[in-house]
């Protein structure tokens, strides 16, 4: 019983999280006007390919870690080193672009959130090896 | 002499005759009464002896003993020395290093008033060429005491050189020996030896030590065997240690030690061999997991810990993790890149 309602609430949390990027555009674009609505969806791109550094895969090794061969701090400490990395290249990307004040504000909020997501990841996968 | 013997310097002398004057002064213009001066010239080929003989001569008053014997190695030489002493507490200092006018009387002073083991101060890393310092170090302590039954995990904030502390003698005449003296990091190994007796070290803020490091110091190449013998002698004293019933509580400590020097500290000077650093590295991890395991788990090297107790060092913690990732070679390249490019000093 309680692997099927896990199940569901597991599909759930998928569809809306896939839904989330497209809900977010339609009320940006009705809020703020196509421009700022294709601001938004270059930096959220950029967010999205900037994550790839700031996963790294740990969360795989993290799940499987059954025999706790790395302490949490271990993983929590690559992620930080993962996140960091991420920072650099975004750093480095947004100066690169020759972005103005706006579009560049706009890009870092949102590879913040995938800063906040990433360490998110660390948790979550913690409270499932213990559960 | 009918002077009671107060404080006994161990000098081994080998290959310093450009400092080694520096040095003899420094310790014959001692500020304390019955200092003894115990010279061990290691079979040095160059001009050692002779001036040791010059300062014999010069000062009578001073109780300058020389000991030559044919080169067998600094490890040997300091338990030479330690036979030969007839002082109530046994100092080292290094020949081509100096100290200050006051060293030996304010340790004696720190020592003799906790009525302690051990007690230690505060050294200066000098330039050789320059005498520019770069870092005062382990000042800041006054006023803590380390009781061996109580905190023994402290001995890990202390440096590892045998100079800036007094030792009682009697701790230094029963201590144990190595069958197999290491052949590098011997001061570390003989520092375990001797904490295995001691009780209490007590500490004193004033920098009175001269430590004097090269900048272009290229430390060599260590040899397999050397690496080899070194870690036969560490396992050794682990083994020592577990017989010991105060030793016993410590073996976590001794983990902690063994990472700290063999795993950072060794790999750091090996890694300028860029061909077989990969396969050294791997051999090294092997060799701490099976001999050292519980430097792994220690909080001794936790992140949180470090940051709670003062004298812990973060950075130490910081690489530990590093270590543990895999990531070590990856940081040293990092970190010898930071170093060389804005040429900076990172103090550790």
């Amino acid at each position: 019983m309680e692997k099927k309602s896990g199940f569901i609430w597991n599909t759930a949390g998928s569809f809306v999280y896939s839904l989330l990027n497209a809900i977010l555009l339609i009320f940006c674009t009705r809020l703020n006007g196509t421009e700022i609505a294709g601001i938004f969806s270059i930096s959220y791109a950029t967010g999205c390919i900037l994550n790839a550094i700031g996963d790294m895969g740990i969360r795989i090794y993290q799940v499987t870690d059954t025999n706790r061969k790395y302490s949490f701090s271990d993983y929590f400490f690559s992620r930080c080193l993962a996140v960091i990395l991420m920072l650099a290249v975004a750093v480095i990307f947004v100066i690169a672009s020759g972005y103005t004040n706006e579009k560049l504000f706009i890009c870092f909020i949102l590879i913040l959130i995938r800063v906040i997501d990433n360490f998110s990841e660390t948790f979550q996968a913690e409270f499932q090896l213990r559960r | 002499m009918d002077k009671k013997i107060k404080v006994s310097i161990i000098v081994p002398v080998y290959k310093v005759e450009k400092y080694l004057r520096r040095s003899m002064d420094s310790l014959v213009n001692q500020t304390l009464d019955g200092v003894e001066i115990i010279c061990i010239n290691d079979g040095s080929p160059d001009n050692c002896l002779q001036i040791l003989k010059e300062y014999k001569e010069k000062y009578t008053d001073k109780n300058i003993v020389i000991i030559d014997k044919k080169n067998e190695g600094v490890w040997k030489g300091r338990f030479d020395g330690i036979r030969a002493a007839t002082g109530e507490y046994i100092t080292f200092t290094d020949s081509d290093d100096y100290v200050t006018l006051d060293y030996a009387e304010k340790l004696y002073n720190a020592a003799k008033k906790d009525n302690s083991d051990i007690s230690v101060s505060g050294f200066y890393r000098v330039d050789t060429d320059t005498e520019h310092i770069y870092s005062t170090e382990m000042t800041g302590f006054e006023g803590k005491k380390i009781d061996m039954n109580v905190n023994p995990e402290e001995i890990l904030s202390i440096n590892t050189a045998l100079w800036n502390k007094l030792y009682k003698a009697e701790l230094l005449k029963n201590m144990k020996n190595l069958e197999n003296p290491p052949r590098i990091l011997d001061d570390m190994m003989f520092l375990l030896l001797v904490y295995l007796n001691t009780k209490t070290i007590t500490f004193i803020n004033d920098p009175l030590y001269y430590y004097m490091v090269r900048q272009d110091s290229i430390m060599g190449q260590i040899k397999k065997e050397q690496i080899e013998s070194t870690e036969r002698a560490m396992v050794d004293i682990k083994h020592i240690y577990e017989q010991d019933e105060q030793g016993k509580k410590m073996l976590e400590v001794i983990d902690v030690m063994a990472f700290l020097h063999f795993g950072i500290s060794l790999m750091f000077r090996m890694s300028s061999d860029k061909e077989n650093f990969k396969q050294v590295l791997k051999d090294n991890r092997e060799y701490l997991n099976k001999e050292f395991p519980k430097w792994r788990k220690s909080k001794y090297l936790n992140i949180t810990y470090s940051l709670k107790h003062k004298g812990a060092n973060l950075k130490v913690a910081i690489v530990k993790k590093v270590y543990v990732l895999h990531l070590y070679k990856a940081f040293l390249a990092v970190y010898k890149w930071i170093l060389n490019t804005f040429k900076i000093d990172i103090k550790w």
